[in-house]
């Protein structure tokens, strides 16, 4: 028999561009093991070691940022391009905020930290590996990685009802989702004959040999692309698909819920923008009219729910989904700003939506009532420290000036009516000013005066009130001053200071975010 | 379309042929069994019914067909009757691609004396084995019957715990020969510089073997049938010719997992030696003495298995399970690593 | 060629007839005689007091998903195994990479206890 020798065309710029996603796969194999061969409690061991490798592989997205990383790696199956990097950011720093705030979740809950912090870092993987993905094969994989940490992790306090709903749901829902995206990329690469984003777009294009003229126009292609949108659809949470999210949410761990709040739909959308704006660029019009309607009813939906909530991780979920509205805005727009816009619109998002579920960490931790607005009657006079952060967030997230959150949305409406979709711009508008009642009712709360013991803790509160700032009596001596945890303290200050100075000096990130995205734009041939 | 009836005539016959060649197979093996296990234990066995005891088999058969069947009360009808029609199915499936002698020239053609010479044999037959629990789990579930149940879990504990095992064995054998066909694995030991696999591979043979008696369900790893403290395990609710059925499975199992020892381990059909009579590529005849070779080696197999049957004790259920995934396991991936890290080498 | 599967095709033809044959035969042959007794489960003699409920032991649920994963792992080695000849040594490395994540995985469910019986 003769045999032929075949090559390996690996090189070590190869490994270097996923050096991030092996840092974290290494870090996950370290975690499995310290946490089978080190006996006894090992929170602290275990966080520290879990927020070392996210920021070695911080460092290592860094350097491939500053190198500019390589377009195509792997056989073309992965990129380490700006694009990429910039969403890394987003995920490494929302699972590092979330590490910190896990230990004394960990200590009140009784589960196990190795596991824990393991799959966090697979979830981190997979989710790296989804903004990096530039074959079909990769993003499923990334996918099912990153949703299978995410099942069990929703469901990790295995003790409680309401964790176990949230991973039972969670999982068999998604899964299904899954399924649908999985079909829509066989179709996909049943039409286009490849598995690679790059091919499927010249072949759209019509420029690939081999490849019919007629697969624009082909029936398959509207079946995969409405497919695709139903899967993708579901994994951000964009309403009709969003059922899941508030019950998932509020059932699962805060800190988890606070990374999987930003960091999957960092992951998903990214790969979304790939596929849909990269990829099927040039059938834009197969899917404008479906990411429209999502969009509006998104927005719509989500802010008209969220105003009726009196849970906060409730209302987090339904502000989170009005929020992947404004991003579908933005995408919508289909255009070189609005994609910069997602990429900066998660990076704001990331610091003013993890900041508040830190707060709401904070409070369960403490045995303090947690996540009912209700209880967060004059928590300013109590712990002023842990107040006046969130006030940040509240502001960030309905979009006040001087925030992230401001400009996040403002670039996304900027980038929609640059393309010409007034309609859309309107109907953020509309619904951003919306939010802010339900926003501001929380920061009333915390600013009201604090309750009588006997009183009643669920008075109602007139959502119309004005920021409640300027009406607290500089006066008011605190009762108690309890001092926060480090840990808490830094992330949450962290995370303020992200909403702020994002917010102050957009620029330089945008700057970057545009340039990111001009980078993979043209590897995808477009301008 | 000539060449179709061709096909399809050269299927039909060698089909029938290996029906018929387990089924003789199971009747003779165990009148086998039982004269050996009688000789082992001083005693006779079996030497009344015809000469030397050999229409023995169809008198079992007779009276397994003659007996009354009851399905008790609470079964689920449906799947308590195809269970072992399941089993019996899946064992006569795993024989199709065992070649037992060279090609042939018969009628114009060369033709194998395999049922079916597909390139991905090996991963077949281990696909159709692994099917194998099916038949005994549903049946299990089917009865309503506590010994039954317990019995079924844990066949199909035991057998798919050591499938991995098994299955990572034959790769090793496949990381030598560089093929999956069992045709292709028979050359592959023949070839210049290569001997059977059982010196080169010691371990994956002595996995194949311990695999082997495992996914058969055979002492010392019978005891999900362990009369003594299960009544029978799977089976207890059977009678008469569907227990039979149950029964006439595992033998042809034990006759495809000998065959595969043969195949994979000793040379398949080429004999010892290089005489004239060995010559495999020219020798007139060669095919018979192929054969010859090949159901020597396969019934020195199949009297191996007997022989344990009648010396070994049965291991306890949590020595199995621990033995299959804490050593058989470890080893296996150690096999294959050695090997795997020889041929990248050589 | 898909020629080559023609063989087991008719086989499995012929072998299910052959054992649907064999299961319908045991419904006509021998006699039929049921009493209450003969249809009760079968219980070493005593009276069945309430049918098994379907409910086993996790342990089993356990055994079967670890098969699942490691069952798949395998079947990813057999394309590998075959053109390892051809990759040469950097395909043995690649393939020493995927077991190490294996051999991780395997040692944390044994140290959690997932193997002990």
């Amino acid at each position: 028999m003769i045999v032929a020798v075949i090559h390996i065309n690996v090189t070590l710029a190869d490994w270097g561009s996923v050096l991030p996603e092996l840092i974290i796969a290494g870090g996950m194999l370290l975690l499995m093991l310290v946490d089978v061969f080190v006996p006894g409690k090992k929170v602290n061991l275990t966080t520290w070691l879990t927020l070392i490798i996210l920021a070695l592989a911080f460092a290592a997205s860094w350097n491939l940022w500053r190198t500019g990383g390589m377009a195509s790696a792997l056989y073309g199956t992965v990129t380490s391009d700006r694009f990429a990097m910039f969403f890394d950011f987003s995920i490494l720093i929302s699972a590092a905020l979330a590490v910190l705030i896990s230990p004394g979740y960990i200590s009140t809950s009784a589960f196990d930290s190795g596991e824990y912090y393991a799959l966090i870092l697979g979830a981190v993987l997979g989710m790296m590996l989804m903004a990096a993905g530039l074959s079909l094969m990769v993003l499923f994989i990334a996918l099912e990685l990153l949703s299978l940490a995410l099942y069990i992790l929703s469901g990790f306090e295995r003790f409680r009802p309401r964790s176990q709903e949230a991973g039972f749901k969670y999982f068999l829902l998604s899964s299904f989702a899954s399924a649908f995206l999985l079909y829509g990329f066989a179709l996909l690469y049943g039409v286009t004959g490849s598995t690679s984003l790059i091919k499927i777009s010249t072949c759209l294009a019509g420029h690939a040999h081999g490849c019919s003229a007629a697969a624009t126009s082909s029936p398959l292609l509207y079946i995969g692309i409405g497919l695709m949108l139903v899967g993708f659809a579901f994994k951000v949470s964009i309403v009709p698909f969003h059922m899941w999210t508030p019950d998932v949410y509020e059932g699962a761990p805060t800190p988890v819920t606070a990374f999987m709040s930003v960091a999957t739909k960092a992951a998903l959308f990214a790969a979304f923008i790939r596929v849909f704006s990269m990829s099927l660029s040039t059938v834009e019009s197969h899917w404008y009219g479906a990411l429209w309607a999502l969009a509006i009813a998104t927005m719509v939906v989500g802010n008209i729910a969220a105003l009726a909530q009196s849970n906060m991780k409730r209302l987090l979920a339904y502000s989170g989904i009005a929020h992947a509205g404004y991003i579908l805005v933005a995408m919508a727009a289909n255009n070189a700003l609005g994609q910069s816009a997602v990429a900066f619109y998660f990076l704001a998002y990331t610091f003013m939506n993890i900041g508040a579920f830190v707060f709401v960490a904070y409070l369960e931790t403490t045995g303090r009532a947690g996540d009912e607005i209700a209880s967060y009657r004059g928590i300013f006079y109590r712990n002023p420290a842990l107040a006046l952060p969130m006030a940040i967030f509240m502001f960030s997230l309905a979009g006040f000036p001087p925030t992230a959150g401001f400009f996040a949305k403002y670039v996304a409406f900027q980038a929609a009516v640059q393309a010409g979709h007034v309609d859309l711009v309107v109907v953020g508008v509309i619904t951003s000013l919306v939010s802010v009642v339900y926003y501001l009712r929380v920061v009333a709360v915390m600013f009201l005066q604090p309750a009588e013991e006997a009183a009643p803790v669920e008075q109602p509160v007139p959502p119309e009130q004005p920021p409640a700032v300027e009406q607290v009596p500089a006066s008011a001596e605190p009762v108690t001053r309890p001092q926060l945890p480090w840990n808490i303290d830094v992330g949450i200050w962290t995370a303020a200071l992200g909403s702020i100075v994002l917010g102050i000096i957009p620029t330089g990130l945008l700057t970057y975010a545009s340039e990111s995205v001009t980078a993979v734009r043209a590897l995808f041939g477009l301008p | 379309m000539s060449a179709w009836i061709d096909i399809i005539v050269e299927s039909v016959i060698k089909s029938i042929v290996v029906i018929l060649f387990l089924l003789a197979g199971f009747g003779y093996i165990t009148l086998w069994e039982r004269q050996i296990l009688g000789r082992l234990q001083t005693r006779y066995g079996p030497i009344r019914v015809g000469p030397l005891g050999l229409f023995q088999p169809l008198a079992d058969g007779l009276k397994l067909l003659l007996k009354e069947q009851i399905s008790p009360r609470n079964v689920k009808l449906g799947i308590y009757l195809s269970a072992p029609a399941l089993s019996l199915f899946v064992a006569l499936m795993a024989f199709a691609i065992i070649p037992v002698g060279p090609p042939i020239y018969l009628f114009g053609k060369w033709r194998d004396l395999a049922l079916a010479n597909v390139n991905i044999g090996l991963l077949y037959l281990l696909a159709i084995l692994s099917l194998g629990v099916y038949g005994i789990v549903l049946g299990a579930w089917s009865s309503a019957n506590r010994y039954s149940l317990l019995g079924g879990l844990r066949s199909g504990a035991q057998m798919i715990s050591y499938e991995l095992a098994l299955g990572l064995a034959l790769l090793a054998v496949v990381l030598l020969a560089g093929t999956l066909s069992p045709m292709g694995i028979v050359e592959a030991q023949h070839r210049p510089g290569m001997t059977w696999f059982v010196f080169l591979q010691p371990i994956g043979f002595f996995l194949l073997v311990v695999g082997g008696f495992a996914e058969t369900n055979r002492a010392p790893f019978d005891l999900v049938e362990a009369e003594q403290e299960l009544i029978g395990g799977y089976f207890t609710e059977y009678g008469g010719m569907r227990w039979g059925l149950f029964m006439m499975a595992e033998y042809m199992n034990m006759m495809t997992v000998s065959a595969l020892v043969a195949t994979l381990f000793l040379g398949g059909w080429v004999g010892i030696g290089t005489g004239i009579i060995w010559n495999v590529t020219t020798a007139p005849w060669r095919q018979l003495i192929g054969v010859a070779w090949f159901l020597l080696k396969m019934g020195l197999f199949i009297f191996f298995y007997i022989w344990v049957r009648a010396t070994l004790p049965r291991i306890r259920y949590d020595q199995l399970m621990e033995f299959g995934w804490k050593i058989l396991l470890p080893l296996a991936v150690v096999n294959l690593l050695l090997t795997a890290l020889f041929v990248s080498l050589s | 060629m898909l020629t080559d599967y023609v063989p087991i095709l008719i086989l499995s033809l012929l072998a299910g007839g052959f054992a649907a044959t064999n299961v319908i035969a045991t419904l006509i042959t021998g006699p039929y005689r049921p009493t209450r007794e003969k249809l009760s489960p079968y219980e070493s003699g005593m009276t069945e007091i309430q049918p098994p409920k379907q409910r086993f032991p996790v342990k089993f649920y356990v055994i079967a998903m670890l098969f699942l994963l490691f069952d798949i792992e395998g079947v990813s080695f057999y394309p590998w195994a075959i053109i390892l000849k051809a990759l040469r040594f950097p395909g043995f490395i690649e393939m020493l990479i995927f077991l190490a994540f294996l051999a991780v995985g395997y040692i944390f469910i044994w140290k959690k206890g997932a193997l002990d019986w």
